[in-house]
């Protein structure tokens, strides 16, 4: 008995070749939604990154573990990289997190990060300053906090600078580095859902900080830096005022440290301040980890200095930035380290 | 019943694609396009009260509240969704005096990009750049467009 007379092959063949574009349009949708793969040139795309650290996990698995902190607005991983010897296990040892991407334009703000993340597990073994650090404690690499805004720069916006929630009256996103839950909605933050720099209807209304929030709550952070871009600063708390913080000497002499270590590379001079020096801002990771936790913690303006190119760091500075910036993050790690056992926050 | 099959099957096919799309041209609730043709129609506007975001050539984008769909019902003008493409911002570069006076403008919810010296660099919507004027900061207009690649 033939099967199914009342359906031929050809038609089968025809069903079956609209479930096949069905399939593909779903991928291509998830990925962008343009009729070609995003396009950042020399610098990671989401979709790259994706790819790239779990390429990297993969080839080493005894010493780097890919993650998702959870979901942004769209639905995109917020993808991290673990890195430590026998990293499958929690070791009781300092951990220092690496955090990039939180504003949508600011491209080499990720793959900074993502660099700093393939130097240390391609360098693992070979070079003995990284094999004592990755030996000795636990770095976590986040290297894209806002996925969806990053997208859009990369396809339809490239100044776009928050992430992609829909306000509901016409506006899209939100200021992730003002939406944090310390001082939030003081100065240097928007009600506006127009402004560049709106705040969100209450402090961590957004995945993407509540996922970076509940992390770090889970982990024993003795260090952090975010990377941003431009200006060439290293910032230390507080943002939202214009005291010093409780323990100013000792972020200064760190930012000063990590100012040193990056000038040393292409003499290339970033300049140590609180942040709160130029103007106030309210609601950033640094003071939320600092206020909640007093865990050091730094912004780091990457490169280039001034407006022009501003944003739109030409691909042939990522490596060099990449490179001045590594020896920083090393002596950070390594400062984590020293302070012993890490603290329970 | 195969055609329909078919048929049935793309239009899946077509509507998972579409509803994965950033709405990124969605009509808007609170922001407003309004075509004009001359600068009567602008000054009404103005003087209605609403608040006027952006002015280009041949369209304004105003944020409407309820007291404001009122003011421009009253007003011979025809309000259509807004995209994000019309949400135009200028390059700008300001002077000002002192911390207190760098704070204002940076609360005013201005994108700054960066200081030098005794100015400023912000991308800016023409509602910020009014109220800057109105308090007293001189500026210059960098790019009409800050976006637009042609400026630079």
């Amino acid at each position: 008995m033939k099967p199914r007379a009342n359906f031929p092959t050809r038609m089968r063949f025809a069903v079956a070749a609209i479930i096949a574009t069905l399939l593909l349009a779903g991928g291509r949708c998830d990925n962008g939604g343009g009729p070609s793969d995003p396009n950042a040139g020399l610098y990671h795309t989401y979709a790259e990154i994706d790819n790239d650290l779990h390429a990297l996990a993969a080839a080493h698995p005894q010493i780097a573990q890919v993650s998702s902190l959870g979901k942004s607005v769209e639905g995109r991983e917020l993808w991290a990289i673990k890195i430590s010897d026998n990293v499958a296990q929690d070791e009781p040892e300092a951990e220092t997190v690496f955090l990039g991407g939180h504003h949508a334009r600011e491209w080499i703000a990720v793959d900074v990060p993502f660099l700093i993340a393939s130097r240390l597990v391609n360098q693992y073994g070979t070079d003995t300053t990284i094999t004592r650090l990755v030996n000795q404690s636990e770095i976590w690499i986040v290297p894209m906090v806002n996925p969806d805004g990053h997208q859009y720069s990369v396809t339809t916006d490239r100044l776009w600078r928050k992430n992609r929630r829909s306000t509901g009256d016409g506006t899209f996103g939100v200021d992730l580095n003002r939406n944090y839950g310390y001082e939030w909605g003081g100065p240097g933050s928007s009600g506006d859902t127009f402004s560049e720099i709106y705040r969100g209807p209450l402090a961590f209304s957004e995945p993407e900080t509540r996922a970076v929030r509940d992390f770090l709550q889970r982990r024993q952070t003795k260090a952090l830096i975010s990377y941003h871009n431009f200006s060439q600063l290293v910032l230390y708390p507080w943002g939202h005022t214009n005291n010093p913080a409780p323990d100013e000497p000792l972020l200064q002499n760190l930012a000063v440290a990590i100012a040193d270590r990056i000038r040393v590379v292409h003499a290339v001079t970033y300049t140590p301040q609180q942040s709160s020096d130029l103007y106030l801002a309210s609601g950033d990771t640094t003071d939320w980890l600092y206020g909640e936790y007093r865990v050091p913690n730094f912004t780091i303006e990457l490169r280039p200095r001034s407006s022009f190119p501003g944003f739109e760091l030409p691909e042939s500075e990522i490596t060099p930035t990449f490179e001045e910036n590594l020896p920083a993050a090393l002596f950070l790690v390594g400062w984590a380290i020293q302070q012993g056992s890490p603290p329970t926050i | 019943m195969g055609k329909f099959l078919l048929l049935f099957l793309g239009a899946l096919a077509f509507g998972a694609c579409r509803q994965q799309q950033p709405a990124a041209t969605a009509t808007p609730s609170g922001l407003r396009k309004i075509p004009y043709t001359d600068s009567q129609t602008v000054e009404q506007i103005r003087q209605s009260g609403v608040k006027i975001l952006v002015q280009q050539p041949g369209y304004l984008i105003v944020y409407s509240d309820s007291s404001s769909v009122q003011a421009l019902q009253t007003l011979s003008v025809t309000p259509q969704a807004a995209t994000e493409a019309d949400l135009v911002q200028r390059l700008a570069r300001i002077h000002f005096a002192g911390q207190e006076q760098l704070q204002k403008i940076v609360d005013l919810g201005v994108d700054l990009w960066d200081v030098e010296g005794d100015s400023a660099t912000v991308r800016a919507y023409d509602l910020h750049l009014e109220k800057l004027k109105q308090e007293g900061f001189a500026y210059r207009i960098l790019k009409m467009d800050a976006s637009a690649k042609e400026d630079k």
